[in-house]
């Protein structure tokens, strides 16, 4: 395999394991109301960056889902658009985390194991 | 923000218009936040560079506004797989039946004409029906996905018994040596039959070698042709069997054989392509009886070829198969 065929192939894995982990990490930021770009910094605060492209589009599609709810709302002179997360939205990432946590905590076992 | 403005209507002409006001007043909002920010850390206004950066890593406007449009699929994942081995089990069997057709055409034709031209004109004429038979099955399949999207999951997909999975395929037994010998045994006694033919037509004839000389009929010269190339066949096929023999079996066995098998259809081609078999032998003979042979005769050798043709190309296929790991092949 070649360092570039490599580095494809973890890039490609990185996005796979990102991919899912984005909306949980989405869901839990937005149990604290926020617009478009002070959730993408949050998320990038605690190290979790997302491109504004990815995002932005995200937080529609969790809105048409029911999991998210939105409202246009002023603040600082300008009209934003304000999302939280739904009541189906918090009971979905309650089941979300549990699958999350039993996840994590096989593999932190599978990892401890003797090679 | 003059660029910010034709940013937005950029990403804009993309947008279906039922949401296009709402998407790109938050889209205006965040990245203003976005650049204020940037000019909060610089202290001062950015440059028309620095907001074009920003613009730039946000995105290309058609890529941006697709992210927004509803994900839409012609064949969705758990259609696809089916559709992909479709494509791939039909594709050899359309090239085959194609084929099969147009030999079939070039043998039964009156006027068959030149075997490379037709042949060239078959190849270009195979992309379009290729074309035709891919797009045949796309739409079959975006019908079946739009069909189980309408009625929900449906289980059809994944509805299968592990019980009804063929049985264990076994390997193909190698040769025993008996068997080898026995197979050269009666290779040997073949040539001889083969050998003796001139010398005894009935062997071959039966009673029609009697009416042969009733009707004062007599073999034309393709026989003769296709005699010596019958016997180099069987002789090309007798150094084989004696090689196998000696040395057991060996890598270059299945291509050889491949080889001669290529090389028997020769001969029924020549037959079929020939169109005189029985010649008149004095002027009493019935010309009218002979030609009506010769016919006969020619459309029997055409059927002939047909099937030797594809007894071949099955072969060939099956070798081929063999040939290709199973998971670059996939069907």
């Amino acid at each position: 395999m070649t360092p570039d065929s490599e580095n494809g192939m973890f890039e490609s894995l990185r996005l796979e394991l990102r991919r899912g982990c984005l909306i949980v990490a989405v869901l839990a930021q937005l149990r604290r109301e926020h617009y478009g770009y002070t959730l993408r910094k949050a998320l990038a605060d605690e190290g979790l960056a997302i491109e504004e492209s990815t995002l932005y589009p995200l937080l529609r599609r969790l809105e048409t889902q029911g999991l998210l709810k939105s409202e246009w709302r002023e603040e600082d002179k300008r009209n934003k658009r304000f999302y939280r997360l739904s009541g189906e939205g918090e009971a979905l990432l309650a089941q979300l985390l549990v699958e999350w946590n039993s996840i994590n905590e096989s593999l932190h076992k599978i990892l401890k194991e003797p090679r | 923000m003059n660029l910010l403005e034709r940013y937005l209507q950029a990403v804009g002409q993309y947008l279906a218009p039922g949401t296009r006001d709402d998407v790109l007043a938050e889209l205006r909002v965040n990245l203003q936040a976005e650049m204020d920010a940037r000019a909060e850390e610089k202290q001062g206004p950015l440059t028309e560079s620095e907001i074009a950066a920003i613009l730039k890593a946000h995105g290309r406007p058609m890529v941006v506004a697709a992210r927004y449009m509803p994900q839409q699929y012609l064949i969705g994942p758990e259609v696809f797989p089916f559709y992909l081995l479709t494509l791939r089990r039909t594709a050899p069997l359309v090239v085959l039946v194609y084929f099969v057709a147009h030999l079939a055409i070039f043998i039964f034709s009156p006027t068959p004409g030149a075997f490379a031209a037709s042949l060239l004109k078959s190849f270009l004429q195979l992309v379009p029906v290729l074309l035709i038979s891919w797009t045949a099955i796309t739409l079959t399949f975006a019908m079946l996905e739009y069909a189980h999207k309408q009625h929900g999951q449906g289980a059809c997909w994944n509805d299968w018994d592990p019980a009804k999975l063929s049985p264990l395929a076994h390997p193909p037994k190698e040769k025993s040596h008996a068997s080898r010998v026995a197979d050269l045994v009666v290779h040997c006694l073949w040539i001889l039959y083969v050998f003796a033919i001139p010398r005894h037509p009935y062997l071959v004839l039966g009673p029609g070698a009697l009416f042969l000389t009733k009707l004062s009929a007599g073999f034309a010269p393709v026989w003769r042709v296709f005699y010596i190339s019958i016997i180099v066949l069987l002789l090309a096929q007798l150094v084989i069997k004696l090689m196998a023999l000696a040395r057991g079996k060996h890598r270059w066995e299945a291509p050889l054989d491949m080889v001669t098998k290529i090389l028997g259809v020769v001969p029924t081609a020549l037959l079929a392509l020939t169109k005189v078999y029985f010649v008149p032998t004095s002027p009493a003979a019935n010309l009218h009886t002979l030609a009506q042979i010769n016919d006969w005769m020619n459309a029997g050798f055409r059927i002939v070829l047909v099937i030797v043709v594809l007894n071949l190309l099955w072969e060939f296929w099956q070798y081929f198969r063999r040939l290709v790991p199973t998971e670059r092949l996939a069907f």
